[in-house]
């Protein structure tokens, strides 16, 4: 007998004992912790951790320009998923789940040992790495409930992705009697349910809210494998949720809901653990008919996706014509090819029977089911609308509205802070033209504007009933300016302008910070729309087209400025709607401010000329006023972003020949006199000023980059806009300009062009000393542009994205 | 004490087991034996706890079985195919199973594998079908469980090693007062330790009673009648099976044997000769594999 070294008291480490024990779980739960942290701070951010520690926590939660979070949730999902595989393991080997069965455990204690450790661990990892970023940022940027909010969301974001990836194979190890049905099943589960979920919420979208295509909801969640108009775009697939990246509560209560739904899957998986699993299915042949069909649909559908979506790419380059119909028929072919050989697979077997059936047919009515909907909008009811005599009122809110035609009136705030105007509309006469728009936006969709229409019908027996468009043609907008000029509209600028009280407040005190590392953190603080009539007890400026503002807040009495305020109303209900886009002449403009903050805005500089010190020694140009940019003395710094507070706290309304009521009080306050004062003739024309290019790195945006500056964390979602980049000058005048500037000073290097990270133009190293008058500069740059628009613009709409945030549209007269 | 009360067992369309009732007594070891697919795995894993019964239940010392943790703590299944976890050693193999038994006891699994001559540092992998089976063996016997179940009890061991298993046996009943399920084919080994045995056929229990009854249950009966007889002659004679010739017949009487006995001799004979059947012969008379004799000497004929 040889000697052994096993003893009752034996509790010395045993690896090989350990690794078969919990040891496997704990290792993953390793590897995850280290993989989380890595894919959570992005690895770019390694580096800079070697040479600032407080780099590092800025480039958390999404924000910086590398998509880390998709990565970071994908990461997670997989270490879910393989943990969960891997606690029911057991169960896809007869042995081991025979023996797993015959221990003195209950079933709902050994369910508990499978889930506990692997989602109780991979949640703690989560929660561990969330709040140490969460402890880094509040070192940087002090205890903010924003970024306690988006913190605490990421991590209820994070553990939706802990227990999606676990419970999809949880679910599919106790369905399942092959490793690789459960392999499939696992992959198919997470692949569905982001589709399940869409498809629901598009449902619930469009019966109670009435948004307008669910295939096109569908189509762009997941594929275009029905998208009849253009099968060949956007056939990429989502595997992932498609996560908005921005923080709101909705995002955080989305994800508190699937916790719970995705909880009580694993609950109910539990009672079928209990209750009705059967050993004897293990490493048997496809064993859950449920399962099949999602295998087969969901490995059959993406398959033949990705194969067709190889064939129609390779299209492009031999002519080969792909039609609807052509496609359809490609489609359904191939994915009973594939989910029929997805089955074979696992059953090793080619032999027709009624699993393949099943798997084949799961993905076919998948596919009747949507080309029904989608051939019968909705089973009929997108196209629904009340009876004119039942309707008692209707309430339009667009951003059509919203964007264009408020914005081109004045500038940023509208734009920016509301960016959808509602509208009540009590007239059986307006009744009428509403439904004709919803009528013509069923009739004419484009996809390709980003304008959106929400049309809610109030019937008199109480009940409303609301239908969303997020697409408008151009049929529909026309029909929309034909209601602008309504009583009810003009009802709704009188609210909108009296009524809405200036609720923003800037972050002072950790202001810098703010900017410093991510403009986006600041975004929430400009949701709150403030009116321009809000703005009494501060400052009124008017602002001449030389790039003077006056301020004449001190000779207006109370009634002096109501009377400004009124006539600027009135003039706004009287004016048409050409007379608003294309005014005959612009004297200048009525500018309303508060926190005693004013940058001529529309007219001129950000901040007055004579408050400027320029210190040529230091090459420093330092405002005295508020205006940004903010001057870190500590660090010698101009913050870029500065320029954004001053731009919510004030609001200017250019005054047109055609506000003939505001002209006609400002003459009798003897205000006109600061509007005509014009000592030079620059007709319609917004400029910076030369030293913008240098202390602001010149911050003139086409608009498409300006929209990525302003969603820097949402790329994915930039809005398309009707405006195109070939009427912004920017981009184009950059070259007249530096000509200029080269003439001007032919010795000197100062002119440096480059674009930044953000694709932003960028002056970086002027030697200041050389600007000796920034008048002349000014209007060297002037007639720059001057010179591009009497070429490229006239006729149209010059949309001006300026500074961080000061924008305004303008009108080249042709 | 086992009891399997009115245990039916379907996969799908198929029954495996039907309407089983047996009773295994404490510190007893109860043979449970049949063909190949009769439904001895299933029975044992229904009675593990492994598998639910469609219908009927198993009940140790009164309480059902099916998760039940508490009185399966009193239960270990040596199953055909034990797990073990990949890359484990023998060591690591016994330890994977101490954590669910209270009563694990590695001074037991210790003296087992002495007596087995295995070295606890040899991997699973590397172990022979019939050295597996003793680790198994080892380690069920170490968790000293109230209720012992074995299927294929003696397979892959070689005489020395069944020797050994069946001392084992009968010692740990005598110390523990266990019961012992034993399925197995290998009938010389069972009727050697078992004091009960039950056979499955197919779907039900065709025998269930004490070894030492086996033998008083059937009868092999060699008779030579005084005039010719046929079937319907011996209509009244409760056999299993028989075999006329002329005036002699074979027959295998079951039931009350002695009274089928003095049936035949008031038919007149001229001879009778009767013998005990083995629990192999009643195997094989029980589960019908006689009546294959004369087809398999009739395929090679052909």
């Amino acid at each position: 007998m040889k000697k052994s070294n096993l003893s009752s008291k034996n509790k010395n480490f045993d690896l090989a004992s350990f690794m078969n024990g919990n040891g496997r779980i704990y290792l993953m739960l390793i590897v995850s912790a280290f993989g989380i942290f890595l894919t959570a701070a992005g690895f770019d951010t390694i580096n800079e951790l070697k040479y600032n520690y407080e780099l590092y926590p800025a480039k958390e939660f999404g924000y910086s320009f590398s998509n880390w979070f998709t990565l970071e949730y994908t990461f997670i999902a997989l270490a879910a998923a393989l943990l969960g595989a891997t606690s029911f393991q057991f169960l896809t080997v007869k042995q081991w789940g025979v023996t797993m069965l015959s221990f003195p455990l209950k079933r709902s204690k050994l369910f508990n040992k499978s889930v506990i450790l692997p989602v109780c661990g991979l949640a703690l990892i989560v929660v561990a790495v969330k709040s140490y970023m969460i402890s880094c940022n509040i070192k940087i940027f002090g205890v903010n409930s924003d970024l306690i909010i988006q913190g605490v969301t990421d991590i209820f974001v994070c553990l939706k992705y802990v227990l999606l990836g676990f419970t999809a194979f949880c679910v599919s190890s106790i369905a399942c009697g092959k490793k690789l049905e459960v392999a499939f099943g696992g992959i198919s589960l997470i692949g569905i349910m982001p589709v399940v979920y869409k498809v629901v919420d598009t449902l619930l979208d469009m019966y109670l809210y009435g948004y307008d295509s669910i295939l096109y909801s569908i189509t762009k969640s997941y594929s275009d494998f029905v998208f009849i108009f253009n099968p060949a775009r956007e056939l990429s697939l989502t595997m992932v949720f498609a996560e908005m990246p921005s923080y709101t509560t909705d995002k955080l209560v989305v994800s508190a809901i699937w916790i719970v739904v995705l909880i009580l899957v694993l609950a109910f998986t539990k009672q079928y653990f209990i209750k009705s699993y059967k050993p004897e299915k293990i490493e048997m042949k496809s064993t859950n008919k449920p399962m099949l069909a999602i295998i087969g649909a969901f490995i059959g559908l993406t398959i033949a996706e990705i194969v067709l979506d190889i064939i129609i790419t390779g299209s492009a380059y031999n002519d080969f014509e792909v039609t609807s119909s052509l496609y359809l028929a490609l489609l359904c072919v191939l994915t009973v090819i594939f989910a029929f050989l997805t089955i074979c697979l696992i059953e090793t077997s080619f032999k027709l029977n009624k699993n393949k059936l099943i798997a084949v047919l799961s993905p076919l009515s998948i596919i009747a089911l949507i080309l029904v909907f989608s051939f019968t909008g909705g089973l009929g009811y997108e196209k629904r609308m009340p009876d004119t005599k039942d309707i008692k009122s209707i309430e339009i809110s667009t951003t059509f509205y919203g964007s264009d035609m408020f914005n081109t009136m004045t500038s940023v705030d509208l734009y920016m802070g509301y960016p959808e105007q509602s509208f009540t509309f009590t007239t059986e006469n307006d009744f009428e033209v509403v439904k004709e728009i919803q009528k013509t936006t069923i009739e004419n969709r484009d996809m390709d504007t980003a304008e959106s229409i929400s049309i809610t019908y109030e019937l008199k027996d109480g009940r409303t009933i609301t239908r969303n468009y997020n697409v408008l043609s151009n049929e529909a907008t026309e029909k929309l300016l034909a209601l602008w000029k309504t009583d009810s509209t003009k009802k709704a600028i009188e609210d909108y302008l009296l009524n809405n009280k200036p609720t923003n407040t800037y972050p002072s005190e950790t202001d810098s910070y703010y900017f410093d590392g991510n403009e986006a953190f600041t975004w929430d603080y400009y949701e709150e729309p403030h009116s321009v009539f809000n703005f009494s007890e501060n400052k009124v400026y008017i602002a001449s087209k030389q790039n003077t503002g006056t301020n004449v807040t001190d000779k207006l009495t109370e009634a002096e400025f109501t009377r400004i305020k009124e006539a600027i109303y009135k003039d706004y209900c009287e004016l048409t709607t050409d007379e608003w886009f294309k005014p005959t002449k612009t004297y200048g403009a009525v500018a309303f401010t508060y926190n005693d903050k004013y940058y001529a805005g529309i007219y001129g500089d950000y901040y007055e000329e004579d408050e400027v010190l320029y210190e040529s020694d230091t090459a420093e140009i330092v405002i005295e006023n508020e205006a940004p940019p903010i001057y870190e003395s500590t660090t010698g710094e101009y913050k870029f972003w500065g320029g954004l507070a001053g731009a919510y706290e004030q609001v200017t309304i250019p005054v047109t020949a055609e506000m003939k009521n505001t002209v006609s009080v400002l003459k009798e306050l003897n205000l006109y006199q600061y509007l005509t004062d014009n000592k030079e003739k620059i007709d319609r024309v917004f400029i910076a000023d030369a030293k913008e290019y240098f202390d602001w790195k010149c911050n003139v945006y086409t608009e498409n980059e300006m929209y990525f500056r302003m969603y820097e964390m949402s790329a994915y979602f930039l809005p398309d806009s009707d405006l195109g980049n070939d009427i912004m000058f920017f981009g184009k005048s950059k070259y007249t300009i530096n000509e200029v500037l080269q003439e001007q000073y032919p010795d000197s290097d100062f002119i440096y062009e480059d674009y930044d990270s953000l694709g932003v133009f960028d002056y970086t190293t002027a030697p200041v000393e050389e600007i000796k008058n920034t008048k002349e500069m000014y209007t060297l740059l002037t007639k720059a542009h001057i010179a591009y628009y009497d070429e490229e613009l006239k006729g149209k709409i010059l949309f001006v994205d300026y500074a961080a945030g000061i924008d305004t549209a303008y009108y080249i007269p042709a | 004490m086992i009891k399997i009360n009115s245990v039916t067992k379907k996969y799908d369309d198929f029954t495996a087991v039907e309407n089983i009732n047996i009773e295994i007594q404490d510190t007893s070891v109860f043979a449970l034996t049949g063909f190949n697919g009769s439904g001895k795995t299933t029975l044992l894993n229904i009675c593990a706890g492994v598998v639910k019964a469609t219908s009927g239940e198993v009940l140790l010392d009164g309480n059902d079985a099916f998760d039940n943790d508490k009185e399966r703590k009193n239960l270990f299944y040596i199953s055909d195919n034990m797990f073990f976890p990949p890359t484990s050693t023998i060591k690591s193999g016994a330890k994977f199973y101490a954590k669910y038994y209270d009563n694990f006891s590695y001074d037991i699994f210790n003296a087992i594998l002495g007596i087995f001559g295995l070295d606890e540092k040899l991997t699973i992998k590397s172990l022979s079908k019939g050295m597996k089976k003793q680790v198994q063996l080892a380690i069920g016997f170490a968790a000293k469980p109230k209720y012992l179940l074995i299927d294929e009890t003696f397979d892959g061991l070689d005489p020395h090693k069944k020797e050994l298993l069946k001392k084992l046996i009968l010692e740990y009943i005598n110390e523990t007062n266990a019961s012992i399920i034993i399925a197995s084919h290998n009938l010389q080994e069972v009727s050697d330790i078992c004091d009960h045995v039950a056979i499955l056929n197919g779907k039900n229990v065709i025998l269930n009673c004490a070894i030492e009854d086996v033998s008083e249950k059937f009868r092999k009966v060699l008779v030579t009648f005084k005039n010719e007889v046929t079937e319907n002659d011996l209509a009244h004679i409760n056999y299993h099976r028989m075999k006329l010739s002329g005036k002699s017949a074979m027959i295998i009487v079951c039931g009350n044997v002695e009274n089928e006995i003095e049936k035949l001799e008031k038919m007149g004979v001229k001879s009778l000769e009767s013998e005990r059947l083995t629990l192999e012969e009643v195997f094989i008379e029980e589960t019908e594999a006689a009546s294959e004799n004369e087809k398999i000497k009739s395929i090679f004929k052909k």
